[in-house]
């Protein structure tokens, strides 16, 4: 099971539109896993997820203090490049799910 | 189960504006809403702060803002000012791209979870250039009313200005 975390400004609109969209793209792949929302000002610590995916500033940082990698899903809002995301999210979680 | 349809009527429909800011676009929308009980004061102070912290411009073709903020909101609403002169919101992305923009929409949320579909709806219609250039060139508030119903469904409830809506 891989834990992902969908992390924007507020926690609310971004957010809830962007995991709808990744559960969607995990289904689709056959990928187990969990989604839970955050706010940005959340993520720095979170330490009990394998990957946080936010629609917001955070720099340019891709980790976190804790280590847990972050990757930046702005693409499934504005929907430029929102396939190419998509792709590369599945590849991403799947390393993930063979590492573990 | 309360109403959890985003409310909106001509009032919170503003077409033509004149605004010198971001600001002041926020700042009459928010009048607006909160005139109706939707939202606590502190709403639009939350507002201005979330927006300097964490923009809410969209870089899409046609870019577009999305103002909100999470609580002091008792009924969910959707209200929008379409600029006569663009105003800059900064990207959400982080970037510092100042993004000029004609359409602000701005949100009370309150069950993300219960109104994803709609907010779904919502994103993918403007961030289709079309549809938010359709939007920006409607003179009459009803018109307009009609057409974001016509995009959004059930997930919109479009008032008559009076109307009595029942809390979330």
């Amino acid at each position: 099971m891989v834990r992902l975390v969908v992390a924007c400004g507020g926690g609310i609109f971004t957010t809830t539109m962007v995991s709808d969209q990744v559960k969607d793209i995990m289904k689709k792949a056959g990928i187990q896993c969990t989604v839970t929302p955050a706010k940005l000002t959340e993520i720095a610590g979170i330490a009990d997820a394998d990957l946080i995916i936010v629609t917001g500033k955070f720099g340019t940082k891709t980790n976190n203090v804790a280590n847990t990698p972050i990757i930046i899903g702005m693409s499934l809002v504005t929907g430029v490049g929102s396939e190419k995301f998509a792709e590369e999210l599945v590849q991403k979680v799947k390393e993930i799910e063979e590492a573990k | 189960m309360g109403n959890i349809s985003l409310q909106i009527d001509e009032d919170l429909a503003l077409l033509n504006f004149e605004a010198k800011d971001s600001t002041e676009v926020i700042k009459e929308l928010g009048k607006r809403v909160l005139a109706k009980g939707y939202i606590e004061e502190e709403f639009i102070e939350k507002l201005l702060e979330r927006e300097e912290n964490f923009p809410t411009g969209l870089e899409t073709a046609c870019p577009f803002a999305i103002p909100h903020v999470g609580g002091f909101c008792n009924t969910s609403f959707l209200s929008f000012a379409v600029l006569k002169e663009p105003v800059i919101f900064n990207a959400m992305d982080g970037s510092g791209k100042e993004l000029s923009v004609r359409c602000v929409f701005m949100f009370g949320i309150t069950d993300p979870q219960g109104q994803v579909e709609v907010l779904k709806k919502f994103i993918f219609a403007f961030r289709e250039e079309e549809n938010l250039k359709k939007l920006q060139e409607m003179t009459d508030a009803k018109e307009t009313l009609k057409y974001l119903k016509s995009l959004l469904g059930d997930g919109l409830e479009v008032k008559k200005i009076g109307e009595v809506v029942e809390k979330n």
